[in-house]
């Protein structure tokens, strides 16, 4: 007997790579998952103590927030840059977060180059509306400036494990309550992340369309609400678990040794380095 | 709303950590005596709910979106001091290990998240709800919470933005006069940032509230409390209500005209008018410390100064009252 007509038609192409957007809820759930993790420390970062760490890096951040003089701001970012490196900081860790800040900060910046706003000698002019060379300059200094602090806080992320950075502030005379919520805030916020997640792959899993704009907004709002249930929940699990361990009430950490030498050394270094840019390159002191 | 570090001035992030440091001592201490060591791992899974929630960002219209914030939601169903370490968790978490926000500016942006959203909203969630709360009202309270916290800080952030040309002259900070950075903050707050927050809120507390009523139980807050919030808000806008005619170049209020006023208008001083100006002098004219001139801060300072004097009188007043009334039920 002869094949139907239709069974004789070759079969339809399959369908090409979907071209469809990624709906706004795919795309918050892919920014939670891409949160970066700790890594290990080599063993070259576990050597600089968290609290020298601090000292030189912020110090070094406060000096790059004096700086005036494009000059000394440059030296000041190349330096910023060097020793993120050198302490360990992974090129892309440090160049994507640095490509994104002298964007946006450029954007930000953009209409202070405009006569209206910062007035001098005119570079370009066009109907009365002219970019000024002080305007420039000064979009220049506060990119520069921002790229600069950013490098050293990556330095300083990068310098110790997260958790050794935010228990050294008991050495700062912060109140423990403050270290101990920050410390727990820090360890679960990634499993309240894979909450938030789960949630999410659960909709997508259940619903075959998407919802339209206001639904979706709806339905984030009392997820939202949800995810505060949530973490009430997991906050009870995680005092039953402390307790379980043993927990006394005690947020203090371990007490500090006295800082070694290279550690001082360190804390100096960086002091200098700063006091060098400040007072030498960009004040233009005792030259 | 995070301020990076570079955009303000020593001047400013320093004041930031000054006024921080102290909100920062009493939070831990009333939190040490108020809250049990159970809720603590609440408090630290509150500050990582925070910067969850900090990374979901809801479309506004086109590709424009924004970010609610949570520090509201916090504040109402944790109470403001814990919601202020929470969220300054939160914020240290986001400066140091992402980059998100300064170091230096963590003060400052502590102060818009951490103090002023969850003290707003905790605020004006208090005042607007009843006792017994209907899901409507909750849900309209929570909503107007939400909205008002988020858009103070906004105007926060604007007032610390805008003093940058004041504090540093030769401009090497953020050149923005408040003029300037005040409507560029508050306008899309009003418009798009504060509805998303204020629907977020609304619909975070109803949802918890449908799924366990005690979470967010309100406790009753007195008549006495509720006078306080509202002088505290009223106080707070005193800046505003002298500073708006100047900025509208408005007069004088209709027949309050003073002496120099009246010889402008007129060309001359009434006699009995110029004799009576003579009769008294305030010691604190125009709202100004004596030897300087009327600033947003000493408009406030004397204005709190006024409050405390005006609730001293009264307070003086209603106890004399009931001592006679007590000697007279005697």
């Amino acid at each position: 007997m002869p094949l139907p007509e239709w069974l004789n038609e070759p079969p339809p192409p399959p369908p090409g790579p979907s071209r469809r957007r990624k709906s706004w809820l795919t795309t918050a759930a892919n920014r939670l998952a891409s949160l970066p993790t700790q890594r290990e420390p080599s063993a070259a970062l576990v050597r600089m103590d968290p609290r020298a760490a601090i000292l030189g890096f912020v110090g070094l951040i406060v000096c790059a927030t004096l700086l005036r003089s494009l000059t000394a701001l440059a030296l000041c970012w190349l330096l910023s840059v060097a020793l993120a490196l050198a302490v360990g900081a992974r090129p892309r860790t440090l160049g994507v977060p640095s490509a994104a800040a002298a964007l946006l900060t450029g954007l930000a910046m953009l209409p202070a180059a405009w006569n209206g706003i910062t007035p001098g000698p005119p570079l370009v002019a066009v109907a009365g509306i002219a970019v000024t060379m002080p305007g420039i300059h000064l979009v220049a200094v506060v990119v520069l400036r921002t790229l600069a602090c950013l490098a050293f806080g990556i330095g300083l992320f990068a310098s110790n494990r997260a958790e050794d950075l935010f228990a050294a502030l008991r050495w700062f005379r912060v109140p423990s309550v403050f270290v101990g919520v920050l410390l727990l805030a820090y360890r679960y916020l990634l499993v309240l992340a894979r909450a938030a997640l789960e949630v999410h792959m659960a909709r997508r899993s259940r619903v075959a369309e998407e919802a339209d704009l206001s639904g979706a907004r709806r339905w984030l709002a009392e997820r939202i609400g949800a995810l505060f249930a949530r973490s009430r929940e997991l906050g009870e699990e995680v005092h039953l678990a402390m307790i379980a361990r043993g927990f006394d009430n005690e947020w203090l950490p371990a007490p500090y040794s006295r800082m070694r030498a290279r550690h001082v050394g360190w804390i100096a270094a960086c002091w200098a380095a700063a006091a060098l840019l400040l007072l030498v390159v960009d004040r233009g002191l005792w030259t | 709303m995070h301020i990076p570090d570079g955009y303000i001035g020593p001047q400013t992030y320093g004041a930031g950590y000054a006024i921080m440091a102290p909100i920062w001592a009493a939070a831990s201490r009333i939190l040490k005596r108020t809250v049990s060591r159970k809720q603590i791992p609440m408090l630290a899974l509150g500050a990582a709910f925070s910067f969850v929630v900090m990374f979901l960002n809801v479309p506004v219209m086109g590709r424009l979106t924004a970010h609610p914030v949570g520090a509201g939601l916090v504040a109402i169903v944790c109470g403001p001091w814990a919601a202020c370490i929470a969220i300054s968790a939160a914020l240290a978490v986001q400066a140091v290990p992402f980059g998100d926000g300064g170091i230096t500016t963590f003060g400052l942006n502590c102060l818009n998240m951490a103090v002023i959203i969850p003290f707003v909203s905790w605020g004006a969630w208090k005042l607007l709800l009843s006792t017994k709360p209907t899901p409507r009202r909750l849900w309209l309270a929570s909503a107007a919470a939400g909205y008002i916290g988020i858009v103070a800080a906004a105007a926060a952030v604007g007032i610390e933005v805008g003093v940058q040309p004041m504090l540093s002259p030769r401009g090497m900070y953020l050149p923005y006069p408040v003029q300037v950075a005040l409507p560029a903050m508050l306008i899309p707050h009003l418009l798009i940032v504060g509805p998303i927050e204020a629907v977020i809120t609304a619909a975070a507390i109803s949802y918890l509230y449908r799924t366990d009523p005690q979470v967010v139980a309100s406790q009753p807050i007195s008549v006495a409390r509720r006078f306080a919030l509202l002088a505290l808000v009223t106080l707070l806008l005193v800046p505003l209500g002298l500073l708006l005619p100047n900025w509208f170049r408005a007069g004088a209020a209709w027949g309050e005209w003073g002496v120099d006023e009246l010889k402008q208008m007129l060309g001359y001083v009434p006699h009995g008018i110029a004799q009576g100006s003579r009769l008294w002098h305030a010691p604190i004219p125009d709202y100004a410390v004596p030897g300087h001139e009327a600033t947003p801060v000493s408009i406030v300072f004397v204005a709190l100064a006024g409050t405390i004097g005006t609730a001293a009188v009264a307070y003086g007043v209603v106890r004399l009252i009931k001592r006679g009334g007590k000697d007279a039920a005697s």
